[in-house]
């Protein structure tokens, strides 16, 4: 895989939700799973350095788990309480799992390519190595690797089901990260990833909604993860201490579940 | 036709979730779609399933709606000619 | 994206399911006979009061070719709910492995990367569940550990026993291609040594019920290019390629041909409709051409995106005006979704195998469905009756997808 760099890192539940006015006007249709993911990703492009990247060569990675299931839900309410011929054609557009992206093409004028991915294990690791692959090809010179989930009662309750009754799904939430091209300055200052590389195996697939016996390994400690996305929150928050903290040299972090493993290594 | 168009009016705004815009804001022969209120060809669809739920009232094709659809005061009155009939 | 010649992509095997047949030969007997089997939906795929026109699979959506398969692999069947997307996507990847001839055990000590595009196949519509979960009961969880086991890429790769990297594609109507797209880049960068690509969708009530709301669905069955065409109809099925790095092919007899290029890009215009001059999809394929490092690059035939919906077909024609320039009177043009439907996320994937075939015939046969071409168009796809020999092997497929999405498959023909 190519060395990338990071350029910004952002990560956001929906309780942080705090639009600029003129995006709530242009979301006014949205769900709370597009707008987490489009005021995660505008923090993060905030963040990130100017480069004048002309919007072909801008490229958009969404990875999810269950997407925007819950608007998949309200149009299924729509059509089973207003009954066929009559249920919301606004919903329906929304429910499909790009939805999400086409905003993000739109309000951030993202002409490359956009890709929206599904993945029950670590979507946001997935496009990370996709964005990864398209920026060393040339395609693009900056991608958006971006992940979200939407809180599901629905999904929460059969978790409880299947583990226990204090299992939590996830709020809605959304982890946004910008990539750029490697140049001889972004070797000193900034945070590049080296290697990712995820692997599978056949498993009890219950463990991808409880995340039982998913756990990360980073400096010789094994943090427990619970929860969707976690995985996601976590190496966001753990790159951002190592940044501030000023440490050089290689950072190495693991996750591992019944259904695979994923290693990253980055250097600071 | 007052009370209709009020109605329509309130439709508008909190089921296609307009923003910072209140029914007094709109008037009767303001251009819903394009420059006016901006709205756009997934609001007419929506729009087209508003009416027929809220009045019962059904709009066969796009050709009709666009003309119904050109302001309150034409929904409307298209409205009511429909239910009159 | 450059393939370096020695990780070229050779398509080796292909296999597709749709109401035009149960696989890839069956599907050119239908184009060529012109059998449109549309109907309306039967109960036994879901209850509708609406009578729109559909192109459904057999209820029996695994084939026998996909029973032996399976079998093969000696599962606990019994443990195992195989929703119907599933179940047409290993017909359809039944079919490309058996012409290509690769044994299973062979496959299994490769690197073999799964990439599937899909739109109903990651959404949890099981309505029962869903209602009785939402009247405060406790329903029996099978319906959500079948749905946790319905990522295609992931129980593909678990079925049939294979490593290498995995993922699902939701481009919406572009999928199938764009995961064909990808499958390539990862032979490219060394990642796999053999790709398994395409897409598959079932046809299911939410999407119908989607697309009737959108004011997208024509009553009748649907007239890709026609100057009364009024809307899509849907349909389902699978499309799948089996891609090798052409290096490591041995017997070259076997190649059926080549993916040249890849091309996508995004119209950032909105949701469901797309950009008027199709600005997107004439970007995805002069990416698509760039890949193929040809810049005079001719297309001998294009299968179009061609829904039948009045904006896609404007917007798609304008784009191939500019695409094609000079040579845009000569070049054929198809739309082959008056036999298929829109079969959403296997579109990409099937369309892209019927240029190849149509190529490898060195004919095509007309739009079926399109009567009298709309005279407004800027291009002239061919009609129904039409049939044209075609004067060399390389093809363009074309998507343009809900939220903007376009992208472009070159293929060459063995």
């Amino acid at each position: 895989m190519p060395a990338v760099a990071i350029s910004s890192l952002q990560a956001l539940t929906q309780q942080q939700l705090d639009l600029p006015a003129d995006y709530r006007k242009k979301l006014r249709r949205a769900d709370e799973f597009t707008k987490t993911i489009i005021n995660c990703t505008y923090l993060g492009l905030n963040s990130a350095p100017q480069l004048g990247i002309v919007p072909e060569k801008i490229g958009l990675f969404l990875g999810t788990s269950f997407g925007p299931l819950e608007t998949n839900f309200h149009f299924l309410d729509s059509l089973l309480e207003d009954g066929e011929g009559q249920a919301s054609p606004t919903l329906f557009s929304h429910s499909v799992h790009n939805a999400a992206a086409g905003y993000l093409t739109r309000l951030f004028s993202i002409n490359g390519p956009a890709i929206t991915i599904s993945s029950y294990a670590w979507p946001f690791l997935a496009v990370l190595e996709q964005a990864a692959l398209m920026l060393h090809s040339g395609i693009i010179d900056r991608a958006i690797a971006v992940s979200g989930e939407m809180y599901s009662p629905l999904l929460e309750h059969a978790g409880q089901q299947l583990e226990k009754s204090s299992y939590k799904f996830c709020k809605t939430g959304a982890v946004t990260w910008i990539l750029d091209k490697i140049t001889e300055k972004k070797k000193e200052n900034n945070i590049i990833i080296n290697k990712i590389a995820i692997s599978y195996k056949p498993c009890n697939v219950a463990t991808f909604l409880t995340r039982k016996g998913e756990e990360c390994i980073v400096e010789n400690e094994n943090i427990k993860i619970s929860e969707l996305l976690s995985y996601a929150y976590l190496l966001t928050d753990q790159i951002q201490k190592k940044r501030s903290s000023g440490d050089k040299g290689e950072f190495k972090w693991c996750v591992k579940a019944p259904f695979g493993q994923a290693n990253i290594i980055l250097s600071f | 036709m007052d009370e209709l168009k009020q109605q329509l009016k309130e439709m508008v705004i909190n089921d296609l979730k307009l923003q910072e815009i209140s029914p007094k804001d709109i008037n009767d022969n303001d251009a819903l779609f394009g420059d006016g209120l901006g709205l756009d060809s997934l609001d007419a669809v929506e729009l087209v399933v508003l009416i027929q739920k809220t009045f019962g009232v059904q709009i066969e094709d796009m050709e009709e709606g666009q003309k119904a659809f050109a302001s309150i005061q034409a929904l409307a009155e298209f409205i009511e000619e429909r239910k009159a009939n | 994206m450059r393939h370096p010649l020695k990780y070229k992509p050779a398509i080796t095997g292909v296999g597709c399911i749709s109401a035009a047949g149960i696989n890839t030969g069956e599907h050119l007997v239908t184009i060529n006979q012109k059998n449109r089997n549309a109907q309306h939906v039967p109960n036994w795929l879901f209850h509708t009061q609406k009578k729109f026109p559909v192109f459904i699979c057999p209820q029996q959506a695994l084939t026998e070719t996909g029973q032996n398969l399976l079998q093969s692999f000696k599962l606990d069947i019994g443990k195992i709910s195989i929703g119907r997307t599933a179940k047409l996507l290993f017909s359809a990847v039944a079919e490309a492995i058996e012409m290509s001839g690769l044994k299973i055990a062979d496959l299994q000590k490769k690197r073999v990367g799964v990439a599937i595009g899909t739109t109903v196949g990651c959404a949890f519509n099981d309505e029962n569940y869903y209602q009785a979960f939402k009247q405060g009961f406790n329903p029996p969880l099978n319906p959500v550990l079948n749905y946790l086991n319905s990522n295609l890429a992931y129980w593909l790769q678990t079925v049939i026993g294979v490593e290498g990297p995995s993922m699902v594609i939701t481009n919406a109507c572009a999928s199938g291609a764009d995961a064909i797209g990808i499958a390539a880049s990862w032979l490219a960068s060394d990642l796999c040594d053999i790709a398994i690509a395409g897409g598959a969708d079932e046809l299911s009530r939410i999407a119908y019920n989607g697309f009737i709301a959108l004011q997208l669905y024509d009553h009748s069955p649907c007239r890709p290019f026609d100057k009364d065409r009024n809307g899509l109809n849907l349909g389902e099925g699978a499309g799948i390629v089996i891609l090798e790095k052409e290096n490591r092919v041995t017997e070259k007899d076997k190649i059926i041909g080549w993916l040249l290029g890849y091309g996508i890009c995004s119209d950032a215009w909105h949701p469901t409709a797309p950009h008027p001059e199709g600005q997107g999809i004439v970007k995805a394929v002069k990416i698509a051409i760039e890949e193929a490092g040809d810049a005079n690059l001719k297309f001998n035939l294009i299968n179009a995106h061609g829904t039948a919906t009045k904006a896609n077909d404007v917007a798609e024609t304008n784009a191939l005006a500019v695409i094609l320039n000079a040579q845009r009177n000569e070049t054929p043009i198809i739309s082959t979704k008056g036999i298929t439907g829109h079969t959403l996320g296997a579109a990409g994937a099937i369309e892209a195998i019927l240029t190849l075939f149509s190529l490898k015939q060195e004919t095509t046969d007309g739009t079926v469905g399109c009567h009298e071409i709309d005279p407004s168009l800027k291009v002239k796809p061919l009609s129904e009756p039409e049939r044209v020999k075609l004067t060399g092997k390389i093809g363009l497929s074309q998507s343009l997808a809900f939220g903007g999405g376009n992208s472009a498959l070159i293929v060459e023909a063995n």
